[in-house]
């Protein structure tokens, strides 16, 4: 993520203008960026969220499975926080396993969701020791400038409060088989026009 | 709420540019109680103890802006 190094000039001109109080985009010292959420931004999934912080944009999509609980916490849901750094968002950001900072970031979304209790894990069991809930955030950086901190919080916590469980896993599976179907005939109909 | 600490000015939410030559970083999670959840502090810099204090009341305030805009819309 600091990898890349910024210019003298660049340094000198943002600590100059901070001294006085001033950011090179106009903003306070103490003034975050403008914030936008669209809740629900993907349909298939259980919740969504997209979240825009100034430029740095981030996906985020929830997914509900059913599993087993790990051994040690037998009645409570399983929360697991992943994030992506396509190299689409940014020249610094490679294909592959996740880096530490991907990492990293990852952790603190979670501890932050996590030691909020804003989820209540112990609802999320069904049967002690057998069946939870699994409760996946995954979190897609489509554009970075900077602050995936905050950008991914802020996503994450607005796509948990948009989740809502799906009746059962074959509906759903149904319900999404319509779905592509009527994206397909409709595909089919604009063809020969366009 | 994240803060970027550049020589001796804290600046929040850091754009690319400002994080790329921060020192130093302090995230703080608040609830909508304005307690504290959760703190991660990176990088090699360090923050003196008023100024953690101050990241503290600046998160809780625009948690406080914030929250509305996650829960319905």
């Amino acid at each position: 993520m600091s990898e890349e190094i910024v210019s003298e000039l660049m340094r000198a001109h943002v600590y100059r203008l901070a001294s006085t109080g001033q950011r090179v985009d106009g903003r306070r010292l103490d003034e975050p960026r403008k914030l936008s959420v669209a809740r629900m931004f993907v349909k298939t999934a259980e919740g969504s969220a997209r979240v825009q912080l100034g430029n740095t944009d981030v996906l985020v999509g929830i997914k509900m499975s059913v599993g087993e609980p790990y051994p040690d916490t037998p009645n409570t849901g399983v929360l697991s926080t992943s994030v992506e750094l396509i190299p689409m968002a940014s020249p610094t950001f490679e294909a592959g396993p996740p880096r530490p900072d991907a990492i990293e970031l990852a952790r603190v979304v979670d501890r932050g969701i996590r030691e909020s209790k804003m989820v209540n894990m112990e609802k999320l069991c069904i049967t002690p020791k057998e069946k939870v809930w699994i409760l996946f955030i995954d979190i897609h950086v489509l554009d970075f400038d900077g602050n995936l901190f905050d950008a991914c919080s802020y996503a994450a916590v607005s796509a948990l409060a948009s989740t809502r469980s799906r009746p059962s896993p074959r509906r759903s599976r149904r319900r999404r088989a319509r779905a592509s179907a009527t994206t397909s005939r409709s595909r089919w109909s604009t063809g020969p026009s366009a | 709420m994240t803060t970027a600490k550049i020589k001796d000015l804290l600046l929040v939410d850091p754009s690319l540019d400002e994080e790329r030559m921060a020192d130093a970083r302090l995230t703080v999670t608040t609830d909508e109680n304005g307690d504290i959840r959760a703190m991660q502090k990176g990088l090699s810099g360090s923050f003196t103890y008023e100024e953690v204090k101050r990241i503290i009341e600046t998160a809780q305030r625009v948690g406080r802006d914030i929250r509305p805009l996650l829960q319905s819309s």
